[in-house]
């Protein structure tokens, strides 16, 4: 039995203070037509606890609306979201469930940046990294160091953002609709030298409705969830290089193995937290050399990333999902593609653990 | 009472002390504490101490502000590889920030990890600063 | 004389504060320093505290004494910068070096001659027989009210000793002797972050007559004389007091000098005559002996008389020595040395 996509929402990322958990959820979950009646309902959510002092906020959610489903609430990190979309086609696949509705929510505004950053940086691991100091900017640093060595300029990070920035002109729902330039990346803040504020995501709340089926017949448009896998990493202190993005590498390059995937030829977003992230991995897959050519990945990141889209940490995977079944079903505000078939990578602090989708529209 | 007592107790000698654990079955060497290697999964490890000793092959200055620590930055961090071989990540100090470089060598020493202010507990652990103790400037 | 020292160690932070430099914040007139004979005093970064520096001091004199953790039976914390005001900072360290739990452990209080007297207990243990080695730390991150005279002068710095057997030592610890009163020349209360005193009584009833007291009690009882002396080390609260000690007691200045650290680094409280100690360890000939003569305010002083012996050769170049950690100094600004020390009001 498939699993298939057949519709969803989005609600802008931004700074919502006027929405909490439940208030997003419910939102995304009301403008989303054909996700009336879940056998199950599905959170993706990863930071509640720390942010709104709730524990499993899949159930308060859920109450919330009045319609008292089944639910679980997943947590993997910056993954949940497509972690949740994993665990609700594998309910329709199994038969469990007939109609499951995926809501991936993030609120990271209850508290000041500095706060937020505090609780983000504990997607690492507490004992052996928090407490030394070790923050994800940092990794994202060390892998840009180890780049630049190679041979990358800093422009090629630099025009990596630019373009996100550029994509996410076209996104109704992104955090950050203004272009940028190259030339700003010389007075930007400074995160983690050689990091700044412009190679990492936008951070914003967020609420993503998706909606998926065993009957893919009785609706307008459909996307199958082809595929799903998942692949744990070394933490990053104990690889040869911190840029060495094995999980993700192995995943996508299996991919291209198993079902002659090209990501020049279909819709893929991926993972690009910091700046240094897609270009080590599209270098690691070929696609790029240190000239950091990125044309004709024509339909790369078309979302504008997590760096320009935004970055509602848990909900994110929920974001990229629906943009890539938007996609391949007709698109958004004009903007199309040609391709059939969809990627979507997801991806746990530096690579800790990396999860792919493939999607093939099916009607 | 924001910083747990007994989880500071329980991983402390790794904090306090730099433990390698020595795989049997693939011989790979890694870095705290652990029960099982963490390339090959096997349970058969031994445990010794670092000398503390390494070189610095990589860092970052740290400007990223978490919780309230505007008191302690600018930072710098780094990828230290020990005299045994092994990585391990963590803060350099005793310096100012523009003077760490690659190829440093530095000493395991201990300082405060964070403390629970006004009356909480203190966690301590290791950072490292450079050996030399001689100004060559 | 059963006892003597085994191994001994230093840490001294990198980073110092000119005495010019709070001259001219506080009003004094740039004289002043001159008149403390006080060029600099060191400063603990941030993340440093009595417990990280007695760690390292305490970590060289144990490679210096060549025992490992297995071997020390006590180990005695002096200092007046407590991180907890209960909760005793000798077991963080005794743990953090891997000493084993059967032994004696306790933070000791007695301004800044509290390290003398872990030696003199360190002494007691092993001559007793009682111990093997005593691990005996002096370290303090020391305190002053901001714009004090004090200030010129209060710095960070650890030292440690290993007493052992006086057959297994590299100097022996021939006599020492402690001479108390209750004499409240300065002093801290508990709720204080800084310390109060009584300027110019902290002087000659407090500093000079323990100090004076205690040398000529332990030359009376060990027949020796000031010439007996190849060098002798005082407690230096300013670069001052020890000459004019030495002035007293009839012993020249060349043999003071060399344990004069406070003009570099300024008074580092239980560190301060000890780490002097330290200093001439690494630099004196085999043979030779040493007047080390601590003072704590509250008062009371310890003498001691240390003869080296030949086997310290062995060991001094196993650890950094005192005067090369004087000499690695990175200048910092006021405005540096109070967010280090953490000494401006914030919301935290």
């Amino acid at each position: 039995m498939g699993a298939y996509i057949v519709g969803g929402s989005v609600v802008k990322v931004d700074r919502h203070f006027e929405y909490g958990y439940r208030d997003l959820a419910y939102k995304a979950l009301s403008s989303c037509e054909v996700c009336e009646n879940p056998d199950y309902v599905v959170v993706a959510s990863a930071l509640p606890e720390l942010m709104a002092h709730q524990v499993d906020v899949g159930v308060h959610i859920v109450q919330w609306t009045g319609r008292r489903v089944p639910v679980v609430r997943v947590e993997s990190g910056e993954s949940s979201g497509v972690a949740a979309v994993e665990v609700a086609s594998s309910l329709i696949r199994s038969g469990a469930a007939r109609k499951v509705v995926v809501l991936g929510v993030e609120k990271v505004t209850e508290y000041p940046t500095y706060i937020a950053n505090r609780m983000y940086s504990l997607i690492l691991d507490y004992e052996f990294e928090v407490l030394r100091g070790v923050s994800p900017p940092v990794y994202a640093a060390l892998a840009m160091k180890e780049l630049l060595r190679d041979g990358f300029s800093r422009e090629c990070f630099s025009s990596w953002a630019v373009r996100m920035h550029e994509n996410a002109t076209r996104i109704p729902h992104a955090m950050l609709r203004f272009k940028i330039s190259v030339e700003l990346f010389k007075d930007v803040q400074v995160l983690a030298e050689p990091v700044t504020l412009y190679d990492s995501f936008a951070l914003g709340d967020g609420a993503s409705a998706i909606a998926l089926s065993s009957e893919p017949s009785g609706y307008e448009v459909a996307v199958e969830v082809k595929y799903s896998s998942s692949e744990v990493g070394l933490p990053a202190y104990s690889r040869d290089r911190v840029s060495e993005l094995a999980a993700s590498t192995k995943l996508l390059k299996q991919l291209g193995e198993r079902f002659g995937v090209d990501l020049r030829k279909v819709v893929v977003e991926l993972h690009d937290s910091y700046t240094p992230y897609p270009i080590a991995l599209l270098h690691s897959l070929g696609y790029i050399d240190i000239r950091c050519e990125l044309d004709g990945l024509d339909y790369l990141n078309l979302s504008g990333g997590l760096k320009a889209r935004g970055h509602p940490i848990g909900a994110t995977g929920a974001y990229q999902v629906y943009e890539v079944f938007k996609l391949l079903t007709g698109g958004f505000n004009g903007l199309s593609t040609n391709s059939e078939v969809g990627v979507v990578h997801s991806m746990s602090g530096p690579d800790n653990l990396s999860r792919v989708l493939l999607l093939r529209r099916w009607k | 009472m924001r910083l747990s007592v007994p989880q500071f107790w329980r991983v402390k000698e790794s904090l306090y002390k730099l433990i390698l654990t020595k795989c049997l079955n693939c011989g790979k060497v890694s870095v705290f504490k652990r029960s099982t290697c963490p390339y090959c999964g096997s349970p058969k490890v031994v445990h010794e101490e670092s000398q503390g000793i390494g070189v610095i092959e990589s860092f970052t200055r740290v400007y990223y502000k978490q919780d309230s620590s505007e008191d302690r930055l600018p930072e710098v961090v780094a990828v230290v590889k020990l005299n045994e071989g092994v990585r391990v990540v963590g803060e350099v100090v005793g310096v100012k920030v523009d003077e760490v470089s690659e190829g440093m060598v530095v000493e395991a020493v201990l300082r405060r990890y964070a403390s629970d202010d006004p009356y909480g507990v203190i966690y301590y652990g290791l950072k490292f600063k450079p050996l030399k103790q001689n100004n060559t400037r | 004389m059963k006892a003597g020292i085994r191994g001994w160690g230093a840490y001294i932070p990198r980073f110092r504060l000119s005495a010019l430099e709070i001259a001219s914040l506080w009003g004094y007139d740039s004289r002043i320093p001159k008149a403390l004979n006080i060029v600099e005093k060191s400063v603990a970064e941030e993340d440093e505290d009595a417990v990280t520096m007695g760690w390292y001091a305490a970590k060289v004199a144990l490679r210096r004494a060549r025992v490992g953790g297995e071997e020390i039976d006590a180990v005695f914390f002096g200092t007046e910068s407590k991180p907890y005001a209960v909760k005793p900072s000798a077991t963080i360290v005794a743990d953090a070096l891997g000493i084993k739990r059967r032994k004696l452990a306790s933070d000791m209080e007695f301004a800044c001659r509290a390290a003398g007297e872990g030696l003199r207990i360190g002494v007691g243990l092993v001559g007793g027989g009682f111990a093997q080695n005593v691990l005996v730390i002096g370290s303090d991150t020391a305190q002053a009210n901001p714009g004090d005279l004090l200030d010129f002068t209060a710095s960070s710095g650890a030292v440690a000793f290993v007493v052992g057997p006086e057959g297994s030592s590299v100097a022996s610890i021939e006599a020492s002797v402690t001479y108390v009163t209750d004499t409240p020349d300065f002093w801290r209360r508990d709720r204080s972050p800084y310390p109060e005193h009584g300027e110019i009584f902290t002087g000659e009833p407090a500093y000079f007559h323990h100090i004076i007291s205690a040398a000529k009690l332990l030359m009376e009882e060990t027949g020796l004389r000031p010439s007996d002396f190849d060098y002798a080390i005082f407690h230096q609260p300013n670069g001052k007091f020890p000459l004019q000690v030495a002035r007293t007691l009839g012993i020249p200045q060349e043999k003071v000098l060399p344990g004069l650290v406070t003009p570099y680094i300024g008074n580092t409280y239980n560190a301060s005559a000890l780490l002097g100690l330290a200093k001439v360890l690494e630099e004196a000939k085999p043979g030779s002996r040493i007047l080390t003569v601590t003072f704590g305010s509250g008062a009371g002083s310890d003498a001691f008389s240390i003869v080296v012996k030949d086997s310290i050769a062995d060991v001094v170049n196993l650890g950094p020595r005192v005067a090369d950690m004087i000499g690695y100094r990175l200048p910092i600004t006021y405005a540096e040395y109070t967010k280090f020390r953490n000494l401006l009001l914030r919301n935290v």
